[in-house]
């Protein structure tokens, strides 16, 4: 059984000052003698060095985790109190990318300025992976971008796994997109994100599967490109999803949030358009971005309305994967 | 004066394309900071090694984080297809700068002392 190694990311007083670093310190081969999970624990502080995550051999039960401790992350709304990730640039890049088949990145706020005429996708996995030979994981982040022409929030090429609780908002700029994925093997699971404010909100494929997504604000599109039999529980203010409605799509739906102008996308207590209004998979995940549990009738987007003092804090789900669920993935069965 | 953080041990994978895109080898900079920086516990020997160098800007030496790209014609521009361009030749550094190196895990010198030993890895001359 792997050996999990945690190195902290911190200003000072830790084990590395910027996630690059701690990349670069920590690359090698986790499936030989090594035989370890690598993961970075981020603490509070602008990073501001770009990272590629590359190099590395990696597997299943070897992987690599970027992930903030519940004290140091963010409560579904950007806060410059908690680790972020703040990366410009006049060339096409990715503020993180990685090129790795194994890797799981939660709880990060991540930010990407493209300033030029060039793109700036900000949450990368790159590599195409065909087969039952990956598994990703882009989870309860907070994703930002602006003039990020052709870029994206999360980019995934062609990856098996999960993209779920994300917040991805302001992709700006010339066809921009929340999500984009060139995913045609089966399957990515896209699930539970509230994307707002890009050109478009999910750029799919034949393997992507989206839903209980809340998709707003599109100047181009809800989805474009997604398989139709493959939707199902997203909601959008649009007149369409991009597709034929599937079961428990909605269209044309008001959304109520906390704070919208201020970025702030919980739902709020008067919302009809998101509330209760999802489908249950709790096979794959049970919290929301917040960390608090999912019960009852699944509010769509990555946050779950709960009462004001009724709060049900179950804690960010550090180990959120269903292990029955990954460990059929990664056998190809599903 | 900025204080460059080189990698000394070469991180190997056996996939040739991506070892040279990914693995930082012996000698590449990883990051560059200004004078007295804070460095973490991890960013040190055996691992790493800090070399300042006097007079010179932050600004100045950003460039030897650059990655190696493509060439804009067979591989896109914005490919990387090597980690890092600038490499430290820290083997053929001057004895008695590379003994302080290795055993402190820092050394502060001039310009003038190390930029023979700053390799271009793409065009092969030196800083």
């Amino acid at each position: 059984m792997a050996t999990t190694v945690t190195k902290t990311v911190k200003p000072s007083g830790g084990d590395y000052t910027s996630l690059a670093n701690w990349e670069a310190g920590e690359q090698g081969d986790l499936t030989g003698v090594r035989d370890e999970i690598s993961v970075a624990e981020c603490y509070s502080m602008s990073d501001t060095t770009i990272v590629s995550i590359d190099g590395w051999t990696t597997s299943a039960t070897q992987y690599i985790r970027v992930y903030t401790p519940t004290a140091e992350r963010h409560t579904g709304v950007w806060n410059t109190g908690k680790y972020r990730l703040e990366c410009s640039s006049a060339s096409n890049v990715r503020a993180l990318s990685t090129t790795e088949a194994y890797i799981r990145i939660d709880g990060l706020q991540i930010f990407a300025d493209a300033t030029s005429t060039n793109w700036m996708d900000v949450l990368g996995f790159v590599t195409a992976y065909p087969g039952a030979t990956s598994y990703i994981e882009a989870t309860n982040n907070i994703i930002k971008g602006i003039n990020d022409n052709y870029g994206s929030g999360i980019y995934v090429n062609n990856s098996i796994g999960y993209i779920y609780n994300n917040i991805i908002y302001d992709l700006t700029g010339s066809t921009s997109y929340g999500i984009y994925t060139n995913a045609t093997i089966a399957s990515l699971y896209i699930y539970n994100n509230t994307i707002t404010d890009c050109d478009y909100g999910v750029r799919g494929a034949s393997g992507a599967i989206l839903k209980n997504n809340l998709l707003y604000n599109h100047s181009l599109g809800a989805t474009t490109a997604m398989t139709t039999g493959n939707c199902g529980y997203n909601s959008t203010d649009a007149a369409s999803l991009g597709y034929t409605a599937q079961t428990g799509d909605r269209v044309s739906q008001t959304f109520t949030f906390v704070d919208s102008v201020n970025d702030d996308f919980h739902l709020a207590s008067g919302d009809g358009g998101a509330k209760d209004f999802g489908t249950d998979l709790s096979g794959s995940f049970t919290t929301d971005i917040d960390g608090v549990a999912r019960t009852g009738t699944w509010d769509i987007g990555a946050d779950e309305y709960v009462v004001t003092g009724g709060l049900s804090m179950a804690g960010p789900n550090l180990n959120p994967r269903n292990t029955s669920i990954f460990a059929n993935i990664c056998k190809g069965v599903m | 004066m900025a204080e460059l953080l080189i990698k000394v041990i070469s991180a190997v994978n056996p996939d040739p394309i991506k070892d040279q895109r990914g693995c930082y080898k012996r000698g590449d900079i990883v990051d560059v900071r200004p004078d007295n920086f804070e460095w973490g516990k991890e960013e040190g020997l055996p691992t790493f090694v800090k070399v300042k160098i006097l007079g010179l800007a932050v600004s100045t030496v950003k460039q030897f984080m650059e990655s190696e790209v493509g060439d804009g014609f067979v591989i896109p521009l914005e490919t990387v297809v090597r980690r890092r361009k600038w490499n430290v030749l820290v083997d053929n550094v001057p004895a008695q700068i590379k003994q302080t190196l290795l055993t402190t895990g820092e050394v502060t010198v001039t310009l003038t002392q190390v930029r023979n030993y700053i390799k271009n890895k793409q065009l092969g001359g030196t800083y």
